[in-house]
């Protein structure tokens, strides 16, 4: 096999083999009828739901908000979603107001209402080099004023730390692939002290 | 980063609501989004999935969209999000990368190399399906879009080095692993 150039052949046999393909014929239909896709999950039903608001609203002519206030907004400013989760969820999350420097960079997403246990929560999403991360922050079930232990729990897929702090519990889901650190990386410069990760 | 007029146009239609503005960005790019999606997943109903949220998210956040990237780079941007997001919800894509295992699986091939490389060409897109998610999406952007390392580069947020090596990486990837089902030995280096 090494006899005939590999990487060239490879790289013919990609341009071929993954070649574009014709959007199908309903797909427009799908969107305008916002019809719900075949699997879903209840997660993915909320989004469906938050794009259908969006769409009625701007299909009804509505202009000049912002961001959504159907329960997300699409931000990268920290101060503006700290503002907007105190505003929706009633609590605060301590994130500073510029992400930490040094290491991979990271951006917030965005943010939208969620609830947890039956509670009202947070979900937050943010990008950490390609990687990009959910973190879902609820009620603690003890509050207890302390940062309590991180706690790994992994899938073959995914990783989800969860934590207690102040009066909040925090879960953050990466990727298997992804460092276990992303998970602190939204608010802390140097997670490696913080966490012992496997 | 300069809009062409017509692009300005379509997205200060789309702004204000106008159906057929939304209908017309549809029209434009609905192969784009749809072939990036289904080349990331291989699969027809999670392509339909990716390509209507995508579309959805286009609509919902166009109003923000500032015009630093180009109209078609950002949709780009949107569709990889939609892919991420979606393999994530759904942890793993399957039949795709259970298809794939099973051909990995599969007895050896014969050592006669020009049926080797017909058996193999049938498996490139089996082993792209187990590359690592933002692997495959770099490998969807450069073969199933024909993007330039530059514009992959600004899909991605990241230095077109970066995408260099990255692609680098994974050509050598690629080869270890069909070499390895081959029985070959493969390039000497990861």
């Amino acid at each position: 096999m090494t006899e005939w150039p590999m990487i060239e052949w490879i790289d013919q046999e990609l341009t071929r083999q993954l070649a574009p393909v014709p959007a199908p014929e309903g797909l427009w239909n799908r969107i305008h009828e916002q019809r719900r896709p075949l699997r879903v999950t209840r997660r993915f039903n909320k989004t469906w739901a938050i794009a259908g608001v969006a769409l009625f609203l701007l299909l009804a002519g509505s202009a000049g908000q912002r961001s959504l206030r159907v329960g997300e907004i699409h931000c990268a400013d920290p101060a503006e979603v700290r503002a907007w989760i105190r505003n929706q969820v009633g609590f605060d999350v301590p994130l500073p107001d510029q992400p930490p420097a040094g290491g991979e960079p990271v951006s917030l997403i965005s943010a939208r209402f969620d609830r947890r246990r039956g509670e009202p929560a947070a979900a937050i999403t943010y990008r950490v080099g390609n990687d990009v991360v959910d973190m879902r922050v609820g009620p603690a079930r003890q509050p207890s004023g302390r940062h309590s232990q991180p706690r790994i729990e992994s899938t073959a897929t995914t990783r989800t730390v969860s934590w207690e702090m102040g009066d909040e519990s925090y879960a953050v889901t990466l990727t298997a692939a992804a460092a276990s650190d992303h998970a602190c990386v939204l608010c802390h410069t140097d997670p490696t002290g913080l966490v012992a990760f496997n | 980063m300069v809009l062409e007029e017509s692009e300005r146009e379509l997205i200060e239609e789309c702004r204000r609501g106008a159906p057929e503005a939304f209908r017309a960005l549809f029209e434009r790019y609905k192969d784009l989004v749809y072939s990036v999606a289904f080349r990331y997943s291989g699969e027809q109903s999670a392509a339909e999935d990716i390509a209507q949220e995508t579309f959805l998210k286009a609509l919902v956040g166009i109003r923000a969209f500032r015009g630093e990237s180009g109209l078609k780079t950002w949709l780009y941007r949107l569709t990889v999000n939609s892919c991420l997001d979606q393999k994530r919800r759904r942890n793993r894509l399957t039949p795709l990368v259970d298809e794939a295992l099973s051909i990995l699986r599969a007895p050896d091939l014969t050592a006669f190399d020009d049926l080797l490389r017909a058996e193999l060409s049938t498996r490139v897109r089996a082993v792209v399906a187990t590359l690592h998610d933002e692997h495959r999406m770099l490998i969807v952007l450069r073969y199933t879009e024909n993007l330039s390392y530059d514009e992959i580069a600004a899909v991605l947020g990241c230095s077109t080095g970066t995408v260099a090596s990255r692609l680098s990486r994974v050509h050598k990837v690629l080869a270890r692993r069909l070499a390895r089902i081959a029985g070959g030995k493969g390039p000497s280096h990861d």
